[in-house]
């Protein structure tokens, strides 16, 4: 009756500690993009059978449904160019040129992954849609209070999540996905 | 001290083994868990035409608001899956997911003809060519389809929303 009772302990703390460390693995999902450009990580193997098991595994719990490299890559960013996590309770400039894709857009989640709520219904800028300066430079504000310009509202999320979505990427991209020149994400005003 | 050694290292091997099974059998258990979810209330291999994703019907984290969608959760067990569909002068995809989350299959604009004829056919399943339609073998029975268009301009959404209703997913007899 005792080794019956040790055992079921034994399955019991060893069934805990795998389920605990599972979920842990699966939330750190940021780790598994393992190419660094600035705030941007991005991981060229989502969507494809070659991707390692934590790895699919973790884009099946906040990217299902993600499409292959050869149609879009996936840049994510928690953080802004100096290493700060992005929080609703600052305002960002993020600014950038255009990339070697056919086409990009640029989104803003909670931290539960998902679209913040907001008034104007306005979550995304696909590219093409955003103005461009002398520099051929664009730029969106990232803000939880009413801005001009470009703006993505950002709620009352303690956490937000970029996603830079670039289509039909070209060569570039695949061959340097750490050194192109993507958007600087500068944290302006903070309340 | 002794005694002890034998039970925590059971404990860390099991721990590790089941830390292993959770971690592989995620993906699919999600799929069946959001399938399910997106399934309420619908049929299997029926195309369904969405709206562009809003706050709060986001049922799928990190969706892309930029896209229209028509979606459909296959089922190619007994009979193969014909899939036709116009392509319009945007960007356009269609693509085929997995059981176990893997994108098997994409075609895009660039590729594509004005119509697209597909014939899914499950991993086990058989299908005789009759014409222009290519055949795709589906690596499991059950899985997503989702077909996305770019909306680059908001005023375009009801002539893309015509194009996308002239999709149509049938099982082939």
């Amino acid at each position: 009756m005792k080794s019956v009772l040790k055992y079921l302990l034994i399955i019991i703390i060893a069934l805990i500690v795998g389920i605990g460390t599972a979920w842990w693995a699966l939330t750190g999902i940021i780790n598994l993009l393992t190419i660094k450009n600035g705030p941007w990580r991005v991981n060229l193997n989502i969507g494809t059978s070659q991707t390692g098991m934590y790895l699919k595994a973790g884009v099946a719990r906040v990217g299902l449904f993600a499409l292959n490299k050869s149609e879009a890559v996936y840049y994510i960013a928690l953080e802004d160019t100096e290493g700060q996590p992005l929080s609703s309770s600052c305002d960002y400039r993020i600014t950038g040129k255009d990339f070697d894709a056919r086409w990009w857009s640029i989104t803003v989640y909670g931290e539960d992954f998902h679209l913040i709520a907001n008034e104007k219904n306005r979550y995304s800028y696909f590219g093409g849609s955003i103005p461009r300066n002398e520099k051929n430079e664009w730029t969106v504000k990232l803000s939880s209070r009413s801005q001009g310009g470009s703006w993505l509202p950002t709620g009352e999320n303690k956490r937000l999540v970029l996603n830079l979505r670039l289509y039909r990427p070209g060569e570039s991209v695949y061959r340097n996905p750490d050194t192109i020149e993507l958007p600087r994400i500068v944290k302006e005003e903070c309340r | 001290m002794k005694k002890w050694i034998k039970p925590i290292l059971l404990t860390i091997i099991l721990a590790v083994v089941f830390h292993l099974i959770l971690i592989a059998i995620f993906p699919n258990v999600m799929m069946h868990v959001v399938l399910k979810v997106l399934m309420k209330g619908r049929q299997v291999n029926v195309v369904y035409h969405r709206l562009p994703e809003e706050a709060g019907k986001d049922k799928v984290p990190m969706t892309s608001p930029n896209l229209l969608k028509s979606s459909c959760v296959f089922d190619v067990s007994e009979k193969p899956l014909r899939i036709k569909a116009v392509v319009p002068d945007t960007y356009w995809s269609l693509s085929l997911y997995a059981m176990n989350t893997d994108n098997f299959y994409v075609i895009n604009d660039e590729v594509a003809s004005k119509r697209v004829d597909i014939v899914l056919v499950g991993p086990g399943g058989t299908y005789e060519k009759s014409g222009d339609e290519e055949v795709v073998k589906a690596p499991s029975e059950r899985g997503y389809i989702i077909i996305r268009m770019l909306i680059a301009d908001p005023g375009r959404l009801p002539e893309l929303m015509r194009v996308q209703k002239q999709a149509t997913f049938e099982q082939v007899q």
